[in-house]
């Protein structure tokens, strides 16, 4: 009789682990002792449970199933690409407003963009309720500062605009790609790039004109589409927990990417364009993020012990820095199609290479929440460069060859910080 | 006297069975200082009771506080490891229940010497140790991915062992389980005797619980073997222990509690809260009073009803009570399901009530049809209120009903709705049941009676 019950109720059994969950199941299915003893011949529910757990069929457990992969390949390789954009538009405003201008605003801007990108980025991960509240005060917020910049420099009113624009279009970008609607942003911003193309072919002064106020409506298209998708997030701010250390880390990280290029902007092309690479690179060390991420979860999932755990993801760690290394080294290479090859010009490319790859690091170790071990690896560096720069002054190769330096010690620092996590096989599940 | 009355998501925090009886207790012995300590999901649940006056402190005691624990990241202290490799042992090796209850207790007293039990479980060091216990125990696989959700799991649940323990005359628990954890530190640290009631039998919940938990099976395995381990310690710690039925004293003893620490306390209702209904409604009127919950087995109900309406066109079911926080889907499957049988209009969700009462007095016969119980006061109050009942056989439930009711196997709606159109088309029947089971609760389920029982438990334990 216990098979015929057995064979009823295995279905429902199947994952039964134990008799006693087999006889709590019964007894919700109304037998009880009584019923045990009459129908089943058995003293009690627990005496009939045992025998129906030992005649259940058990389906061999399914291998385990793999991990949701966060990695998209072609929407997150294309985010430097989208980052990137506005640059087709910087020929046509350095012919409106002149270099001398346009370089220092655009890297200040740049810098306070970095930092309040960095802030909303806290909220629209952290607060996603009021994403758009906080959008809405950054665009307000970053106006102001942009206009600050504009007429700390005494700048003519037209790069006070271009400031504004740049801003914006780093605010929005990012809320825009938190929300993954890269396919809108490339629409959106098509127009601007034509436009710069456009005025790079023709090179008179109305083709500037036209580019750039093609660029503007595009930027004001990209806010509007921000602005819109996060309609519904509307919620008051509320502080983000790490906001402040979050804060730091993104000022110390632009901190040490724009000190060391903004000297060279205006009179040294080899050395401004070295940092292309790497903003076009920057998609492709945040795909490699997300793989890695990936990788190491599925790995949880095909061994048993913490120690091979990390053996197998050291291994993955290593395979990703050098897939990023690799392109970043071929991304860089490519400016230099177009400007004379330079000693200090390697230097600079290489020293923003290893930089990619500190940056790949500081993308794992940011998602395990170690801002604080990110911000003393980055504090080291700055004292590297521009510390040692600011107490003696240098000559352009040496001071290159000091940044390559401080970039080759914040990227060991990341390494071994990152490898020691790896230990921690439980900051992976 | 002061008592600490312990239980895991209940008073006063959520409604349900259990956090009526923990009010009623406090407000029923005046003369006795009351603290209440309650496990919770994340602390920022709020009170949904009016607090008496007697009652002095409200603990909440989170399990996964919504301020992230900062976790050790160091190799835990060298303590750890044995007591943890035992706990392992303990939890993997089949055993007969209830056997090697003192030890394993004694494996938890040494663990709560742990400060941070979830870093030290999740270490790589821990993860190692249960991984070798795995496979010199059992045969099947466990990966990584498995011991690290596990242990996460066992640690968080493990926290009430590192609180500071409660310190006051007496521990009440009023489930088994980790409100029990609350009352071991207690009783280490100051030799407070510990009272544990059980309403339900929370290790039978869980086992139901688990059957379609969506876990791999060695997670299954881990937590269901550490609840079955718990609840035999905990049966062997505790002076008295209190089944709200005597069904469910089974599970107690064959968990390898003491026969002579059980002592049957069931649960009692005022009389004059529930006062006997005067009148019937005019429709044929089958009455449901409860949480929205798939414990509850709704869906056969609604089945049942769907044969009572083809016999008596008229008939009507009203279905009163909340939807917990997460039962969302459950009371959509239930809304699904009136639709599919075409009972919009005749089958309807009230959703809450102001009184029980008003539930009760609005229709014919009362119904309970669920799949597990403790000694559901719904049936009490139903009876107090002198309405027949039709309920399943889980729990008390028949011990509370007897003769007076009618009681059919779980999971057969076609018995629901056979007992159903009997009662409702039977008036003398229905009036006969409903006379006896109002005066089987003045008999035997009064408030009065079951306060009396509490009082000289407590009184036996601290003379």
């Amino acid at each position: 009789m216990s098979e015929e019950l057995a064979r009823r109720l295995n279905p429902k059994l199947v994952q039964a682990v134990e008799p006693l969950q087999v006889a709590a199941a019964l007894e919700s299915e109304g037998l009880n002792d009584k019923i045990a003893r009459d129908r089943y011949g058995h003293h009690d529910v627990f005496s009939l449970a045992e025998a129906v757990y030992d005649r259940l069929v058990r389906e061999s457990e399914p291998p385990p199933g793999g991990v949701r992969r966060r990695s998209r390949a072609f929407a997150q390789l294309s985010h430097g690409l989208l980052y990137a954009m506005p640059g087709a538009l910087l020929p046509a405003a350095s012919a409106l407003v002149g270099a001398r201008w346009l370089m220092p605003g655009l890297v200040l801007t740049t810098g306070a963009g970095w930092v309040l990108g960095g802030c909303l980025a806290r909220f629209g991960y952290g607060t996603p309720a009021s994403a758009g509240t906080a959008l809405r005060l950054g665009l307000l917020l970053g106006a102001g500062i942009a206009a600050a910049i504009g007429l700390a420099l005494q700048a003519p009113p037209a790069l006070l605009a271009l400031c504004v624009a740049q801003i914006t279009f780093q605010l929005c970008s990012g809320m825009l790609l938190m929300h993954r609607r890269e396919g809108v942003m490339a629409v959106l911003m098509a127009p601007g790039v034509l436009a710069g193309a456009l005025y790079l072919a023709i090179g008179e002064p109305v083709a500037a004109v036209l580019a750039v106020t093609v660029g503007a409506g595009c930027i004001a298209a990209v806010a509007c589409a921000a602005v819109l998708l996060t309609r519904e997030q509307r919620a008051p701010v509320r502080v983000p927990a790490g906001l402040p250390a979050g804060l730091a880390h993104t000022a110390l990280t632009a901190l040490f990417l724009l000190q060391a290029e903004a000297r060279y902007v205006v009179e040294r092309p080899d050395l401004a364009v070295a940092g292309a690479g790497l903003v076009l690179g920057m998609g492709v060390l945040e795909y490699r993020a997300h793989c890695f991420e990936d990788d190491v979860r599925g790995v949880t999932r095909q061994v048993c012990y913490p120690v091979e755990f990390t053996r197998q993801a050291q291994r993955l760690l290593l395979h990703g820095l050098g897939w990023c290394l690799a392109a970043l080294v071929a991304l860089s290479a490519l400016p230099f199609l177009f400007v004379a090859l330079t000693p200090e010009g390697v230097v600079m490319a290489l020293a923003h290479v290893v930089l990619g790859g500190a940056y790949y690091l500081s993308f794992l170790l940011a998602n395990q929440g170690r801002v604080a071990e990110l911000c003393l690896a980055q504090g080291a560096a700055l004292v590297l460069h521009p510390g040692i720069r600011l107490a003696a002054p240098l000559p352009v190769l040496s001071d290159t060859l000091l940044f390559l330096a401080a970039c080759l010690l914040f990227l060991c620092l990341l390494l071994v910080l990152t490898a020691s996590r790896l230990r921690d096989v439980w900051a992976y599940r | 006297m002061k008592v600490t009355l312990v239980s895991e998501g209940t008073y006063p925090f959520a409604m349900g069975g259990v956090s009526v009886w923990m009010d009623q207790l406090i407000r029923g012995m005046p003369d006795h200082r009351w603290g209440v300590v309650t496990l919770t999901v994340d602390g920022a649940e709020r009170p949904v009771w009016e607090l008496p006056d007697n009652l002095d402190e409200v603990v909440s005691m989170p399990l996964w506080p919504t301020t992230p624990l900062r976790r050790s990241t160091r190799a835990p202290e060298t303590g750890f490891h044995e007591p943890y490799g035992e706990f392992l042992r303990m939890i993997l090796t089949p055993a007969v229940m209830g056997d090697g209850s003192r030890e394993f207790l004694d494996i938890l007293r040494r663990l709560s010497a742990c400060e941070d039990l979830v870093g030290a479980l999740t270490s790589a060091e821990a993860l190692t140790q249960l991984m070798d216990c795995w496979y010199w125990n059992r045969l099947d696989g466990i990966n990584l991915a498995d011991g690290i959700t596990a242990s996460h799991l066992l640690g968080h649940m493990l926290r009430p062992l590192a609180a500071e323990p409660i310190r006051t005359d007496l521990t009440h628990v009023a489930m088994n389980g980790l409100s029990m954890l609350v009352a071991m530190a207690a009783k280490w640290r100051y030799g407070t005797p510990i009272v544990l009631s059980e309403h339900g039998v929370y290790l039978r919940e869980r086992y139901l619980q688990y059957l379609t938990e969506p876990v791999s099976h060695p997670v299954r395995v881990l937590l269901l073997s550490f609840f079955r381990r718990l609840a035999g310690a905990s049966y062997a710690i505790a002076d008295r222990i209190a089944p709200h039925s005597s069904y469910n004293k089974r599970w107690q003893v064959h968990g390898g509690a003491d026969p002579e620490r059980i002592h049957v306390m069931y649960n009692g209702v005022d009389p004059a809260d529930f006062p006997l209904a005067t009148s019937e409604p005019e429709r044929p009127t089958l009455v449901f009073m409860g949480r929205i919950d798939p414990l509850k087995d709704l869906h056969t109900l609604i089945r049942a009803f769907a044969i009572v309406r083809d016999k008596l066109p008229d008939a009507v079911l009203r279905i009163f009570g909340g939807t917990p926080e997460g039962n969302e889907t459950y009371h959509a499957s239930c809304v699904a399901l009136i639709a599919e049988l075409g009972l919009e209009g005749s089958a309807v969700l009230e959703g809450r009530v102001s009184t029980q009462v008003e539930a009760y007095h609005a229709g014919h016969v009362v119904a309970l049809t669920s799949i597990s119980e403790g000694f559901p006061y719904t049936v009490v109050e139903a009876m107090a209120c002198g309405r027949p009942v039709v309920c399943t056989n889980v729990g008390g439930v028949a011990e509370a009903v007897a003769d007076a009711g009618l009681v059919v196997a779980p999971r057969d709606h076609v018995a629901v709705a056979e007992a159903a159109i009997r009662l409702l088309t039977d008036h003398h029947l229905r009036h006969r049941l409903g006379a006896a089971s109002r005066e089987r609760v003045m008999e035997r389920f009064t408030l009065q009676q079951s306060l009396d029982d509490y009082r000289q438990v407590y009184e036996e334990l601290l003379p």
